[in-house]
């Protein structure tokens, strides 16, 4: 069989970066083509020169045996290359059909009037085919996460595309509506569709691709079958090193209860939720996502107002008003949206990492003590292995896996006993998850409280000492790590462990 | 890097240069040096260089600078306060009234009482704006636009649509009047209402620049969320920077009837834009979460100079108008294309 | 309930109704002023209100803050309101001919006051000012004023204008026609000072500016007051001894002229008279109702000069 696409002896020079440096690779139609590395190795950037966003430096796009070059996406888009964004480009008020149709509606006779009806026959036609649920004349913005996912692929059918870059597609789906994707994955593979699927997550990688390329540092390092490697193979491949124990779990002794949680009910988001964390602890939170855990955990941080119930911490019942009393209290929280509501991303590393500490620390009358912030940002860019070049760096320009640092580095500086940790590896390379996990078990090893919601249930059984699950809005069940096992989170989380109870 | 660095240099003071440049234009085509063909007689023939037009220079810059100070707070929350002229005029017409009913008082019981109506006037505005921001959620743009329909029809009402004059002397003091009296200059050299101003500019721009309420609010300009889950009290941080807002332009409006010993319920129409302007020629981005008091005096003393300069040239007041749109384009090009470059 | 406040509310609206066209048989006169921002203006205001009370008509008096779109739709109102007759401050001409054109189909008689317009004759009267004679007269004081200091060889003079409205830009060509005539005569330094936009401090900014150039300007002569309220503070940061003649001789006007040291600089005052205006055009509007003709159709009330001999004192 002759390769789809092919990317040949591919350099790309930016002013003061070689991003790319000879690679080579060849997608085959009817596979689905891992493409792996770190943030940073260049996965992106290859995939915006075969997409036609950049153009290389050196080498060749073979395209269906012939030479291509693409001036803009939009030609690539024409040829039949399409790339579904982790950020989906879904326009939320027009209709499903209008967003498949987006710039080359179905016209009428005349030219000049787009054909509504035929449009939605059309779009309806490819959603059948796929099988989904989903109405072509519904409005994008009553659509979850995945069935967008859904109109991105029914997008991509109706443009006849030959190749499909799918670029962390799982990002923001639950465990169930990830099955429901692989499912159309196959079917692009049936369509003899060559699609090339970028991802963090191991697991995944292993269920649905047939071989993987790897890239590390703008550098080629292999191509392979994956039935061939092992998964602990592939990761030391990726980082250049042996990864021991990815997790690094240790034993953690628990202390006395920090806070404690009783019948916590937030309106329509989650009702009677108890629960309590003790230091010296990471307390997991697992559940599907829309099961109301980002919503209690804010609760609790005072950052959504509660309908009733009570909060206890250190013993003493609190009410919180607003983040500020939370944090007051020794309560940190790192969101799970790091660029709209964990970074002031046109601000410095050393402004984002002091902000909530600002009022306790400054000098007489209010007056900033820019030697402390400077001390003080400093140590702690040492202390947890920040890459920067300075403090006074725009956080924009870090890489994800270090603002997260830097995040976690602005709640120790604030001296938090309780952290609330959600979603804290989401799109962050293999290297700095487990970094970021050596330091999630120093900071209980001190004695300090971890409460981490989790969508990776890997993740969240490599790393916690006690996991709780939620579906809709309740609390299914709590479980100890030693003998937890995805199968039963997933049970608990989907509710059906409690519908058999019922049956019963 | 090093390669860079003048393009890097250039590209950071783009506005002081400019600023530099317009001087050096200026003071050349209001000098002899092409008469004479000598370039040293620029400094001593130049009108623009004359030590009386610098004086009055700082004197022209005083109600922009006061009145954009106040701004780049609001601007840098992400917000925007286009009811500045109005307020001004209204303390401006506010502090006549009760300077006519107060004569016989000395020149400092007259500061103080130009101080106490600009504080009653700014703080009762600014309330107004910053109660409707953060309380009732109402855009800014749409809140001081009430304010500035507000604010200038009280300007009438109290003033009886007529401008209050026959203040006492005193009251002239703040706005008009000079130190540093001289047999050549009998009046004085240097006038009370550029200290006023620096003063001022101090104030505010250490209190944006130095303090840890000043960081609030450029953290609150940059991402609101971020800095309420950060333990910040947005809603008063966006408060109090309307109050300040409106309090300086209550004080431009003061010093403007001070200078003038009149109070005109019509003056300082159509100055936030000018306002708006300098700001923003200064730097702060309308987006929110950048910028500085001290940058946004290089934009109103670009305007000044702009101003000061082409009457000097006896260019025709039309053109001058064309001159400044031009140039508010252009500061609003650069802004954008600083953001573009962020991304 | 909804249904017994929409009765109420239509029994309010046709009682008002009533009362509107029942209520008084004196008759009802329209007026558009050109902006209650003016000074000017209230004083016109003040004339057509004595008038009312003294010759007996109800008075409905608008404004049109000097544009004619906003013009047009005042008189449409007023036809709607049904005045028997309508007079208006022409400031934009070209933006509201054609409603007085329509409104005079329409059988409403049309007046103009302080400004008219040249592009119909269907105006019944207008009562205005004349601006271009009292440029003249701001010329003739600024000229007699160089001859009583005796500077009558290469004095500097000039003027600070506002050429946007028409009325300005009269008393600008007024005060050029006098002075360019002498410009030779007793060589004359002639200096156009700027547009000070109506703002008393772009006022003092520009008189700051030509004080730098020209230290020993003579004498000047603005087309409005807050100009030489700007340019009075100038003057006096300057140090310099500049006379000054004004145009519309407000309250503060009277008050400078007569003030010890004000008046050394602002010596005289171009004087309109809109109270007479106000309410000589009520007055022709009157008769035109009663008796269908008015006594000329157009009535200019000449500008004078105010000096200290004629000033009033205030208050």
């Amino acid at each position: 069989m002759k390769p789809c696409i092919q990317a040949v002896h591919i350099y790309k020079h930016f002013p003061g970066v070689q991003a790319l440096t000879d690679i080579s690779a060849d997608f085959y139609p009817g596979e689905v083509h891992a493409l792996l590395g770190e943030n940073g190795a260049g996965k992106s950037t290859l995939i915006k020169i075969l997409s036609g966003v950049y153009t290389p430096t050196e080498g060749q796009i073979i395209y269906n045996g012939e030479q291509v070059s693409f001036d803009n996406p939009g030609q690539a888009l024409d040829a039949g290359i399409a790339v579904i964004h982790q950020e989906l480009s879904i326009a939320n008020d027009l209709t499903v059909a209008q967003n498949i149709f987006l710039g080359m509606e179905p016209r009428k006779k005349n030219g000049y009037f787009v054909d509504t009806r035929r449009m939605n026959e059309l779009a309806q036609e490819a959603l059948d085919f796929m099988n989904v649920a989903i109405r072509a004349t519904d409005v994008a913005r009553d659509l979850t996460a995945a069935q967008q996912q859904m109109v991105e692929i029914a997008k991509v059918i109706v443009h006849n595309a030959k190749v499909v870059v799918m670029d962390e597609p799982t990002s923001s789906l639950s465990e169930h509506e990830i099955n429901a994707l692989f499912t159309q994955i196959n079917m692009l593979k049936e369509k003899n569709v060559a699609v090339i699927y970028i991802s963090h997550r191991m697991k995944e990688i292993f269920q649905i691709c047939d071989r993987a390329t790897i890239l590390r540092d703008g550098c080629f390092v292999r191509t392979c079958l994956l039935s061939e490697i092992t998964e602990r193979e592939l990761v030391t491949s990726m980082v250049g090193r042996e990864m021991k124990d990815y997790y690094n779990r240790q034993k953690h002794t628990r202390g006395k209860e920090t806070l404690r949680v009783e019948n916590l009910c937030g309106g329509r988001w989650f009702q009677n939720i108890s629960f309590s964390a003790y230091s010296g602890e990471i307390l997991g939170v697992a559940g599907l996502i829309g099961a109301g855990r980002t919503e209690v955990m804010e609760t609790i941080f005072g950052a959504r107002k509660r309908e009733s119930g009570k909060v206890f911490v250190n013993g003493e019942e609190v009410n919180f008003e607003s983040p500020k009393d939370a944090i007051a209290a020794r309560i940190g929280m790192v969101t799970e949206d790091r660029r709209r509501t964990g970074l002031m991303l046109q601000s410095t590393v050393r402004e984002n990492v002091v902000l909530p500490s600002l009022t306790e620390n400054h000098k007489k009358f209010n007056f900033l003590n820019f030697k402390w912030e400077k001390e003080t940002a400093k140590e702690y860019v040492d202390k947890l292995g920040v890459k920067t070049p300075s403090i006074e760096t725009l956080i924009a320009n870090l890489s994800g896996g270090n603002q997260q640092k830097v995040i976690l580095a602005k709640w120790l500086i604030a001296s938090s006993d309780i952290l609330i940790l959600d979603e804290p590896t989401r799109g962050i390379d293999v290297n700095a998850k487990s970094e970021f996990y050596a330091l999630m078990n120093d900071y209980v090893a001190q004695g300090g409280t971890v409460i981490m919601v989790s969508s990776e249930l890997p993740e969240i059984i490599g790393i916690s000492d006690r996991i709780l699950v939620m579906h809709e809005g309740k609390l299914t069940g709590e479980l100890p790590y030693e003998g937890a096992t995805e199968e039963e989170i997933i049970t608990l989380a989907s509710g059906s462990a409690e519908n058999t109870a019922k049956g019963a | 890097m090093q390669k860079n660095g003048f393009k890097h240099f250039v590209k950071n003071n783009i506005v002081v240069i400019f600023l530099i440049a317009l001087c050096f234009g200026f003071g050349i085509g209001t000098s002899k040096v092409f008469k004479t063909g000598n370039i040293a007689d620029l400094f001593s023939t130049s009108t623009f260089f004359s030590m009386n037009n610098i004086v009055n220079l700082t004197t022209q810059m005083a109600i922009n600078a006061v009145l954009s100070a106040g701004l780049t707070y609001v601007i840098i929350l992400g917000g925007i306060d286009i009811s500045v002229g109005s307020v001004a005029a209204l303390a401006g017409v506010v502090s006549m009234l009760i300077a006519q009913r107060l004569p016989n008082v000395n020149t400092f019981c007259a500061v103080l009482i130009l101080l106490g109506s600009t504080f009653l006037v700014g703080i009762i505005c600014g309330s107004f704006n910053g109660l409707m921001i953060t309380k009732f959620n109402v855009v800014p743009m749409i809140a001081t636009l009430a304010m500035q329909t507000i604010a200038r029809g009280l300007c009438f009402i109290f003033s009886g649509g007529k401008s209050v004059f026959g203040v006492e002397n005193v009251y002239g003091f703040l706005g008009g009047g000079r130190l540093v009296k001289t047999e050549a200059k009998p009046t004085g050299w240097i006038p009370i209402i550029t200290i006023v101003v620096i003063i001022t500019i101090f104030i505010v721009h250490t209190l944006l620049s130095k303090t840890v309420f000043g960081r609030h609010v450029y953290a609150t300009g940059s991402n609101r969320s971020v800095a309420h889950l950060s333990g910040i009290n947005t809603k008063r941080v966006i408060f109090a920077c309307h109050i300040i807002c409106s309090v300086m332009a209550a004080l431009a409006g003061v010093l403007n009837a001070s200078k003038l010993q009149n109070g005109q319920p019509a003056a300082c129409d159509g100055y936030e834009m000018y306002a708006i302007a300098a700001t923003v020629l200064g730097g702060t981005s309308l987006s929110g979460g950048r910028g500085s008091v001290g940058r946004a005096m290089f934009g109103v003393a670009i305007i000044a100079v702009i101003n000061n300069g082409m009457n000097l040239m006896h260019i025709n007041s039309y053109w001058q108008k064309v001159v400044i749109g031009s140039i508010i384009l252009l500061a609003v090009i650069l802004d954008m294309a600083q953001n573009k470059k962020k991304d | 309930m909804k249904k017994l406040t929409s009765i109420l509310l239509a029994l309010c609206l046709v009682l008002s109704i009533g009362a509107i066209a029942f209520a008084d048989e004196a008759p009802t006169l329209g007026f558009i002023l050109g902006s209650r921002e003016h000074a000017f203006y209230c004083s016109i205001e003040d004339g057509i209100n004595a008038a009312a009370e003294e010759l007996g008509f109800e008075a409905v008096v608008l404004e049109s803050n000097l544009s004619g779109d906003i013009a047009t739709e005042r008189i449409e109102d007023l036809v709607t309101m049904g005045v028997d007759a309508i007079s208006l401050a022409c400031n934009e001409p070209a933006g509201c001919t054609q409603a007085i054109i329509n409104a005079d189909k329409d059988g409403v008689p049309m007046f103009t006051f302080d400004c008219t317009t040249t592009l119909t004759d269907c105006v019944k009267c207008f009562v205005g000012t004349d601006n271009y004679q009292g440029g003249v007269v701001g010329g003739e004081a600024t000229i007699k004023a160089l001859e009583d200091m005796g500077m009558t060889d290469g004095a500097v003079i000039g003027i600070i204008g506002y050429p946007e409205p028409q009325s300005c830009i009269d008393r600008e060509e007024g005060w050029y026609s006098v002075v360019n005539e002498y410009e030779e005569k007793y060589n004359l330094t002639i200096v156009n000072i700027g547009n000070y936009e109506g703002q008393a401090d772009i006022a003092q900014q520009l008189m700051d500016g030509a004080l730098t150039e020209y230290p020993d300007m003579a004498c000047i002569f603005t087309v409005g007051d807050p100009a030489c309220i700007g340019a009075l503070a100038a003057i006096k940061n300057a140090g310099a001894t500049t006379k000054m003649i004004g145009f519309d001789a407000n309250p503060e006007a009277h008050a400078a002229i007569l003030d010890e040291e004000n008046g050394k600089i602002w010596f005289a005052d171009v004087a309109q008279d809109p109270y007479n205006i106000g309410y000589q055009i009520s007055e022709q509007m009157l008769k035109y109702v009663k008796e269908g003709t008015v006594d000329e159709q157009t009535i200019l009330i000449s500008p004078y000069l105010v000096d200290a001999s004629n000033a009033i004192p205030q208050k």
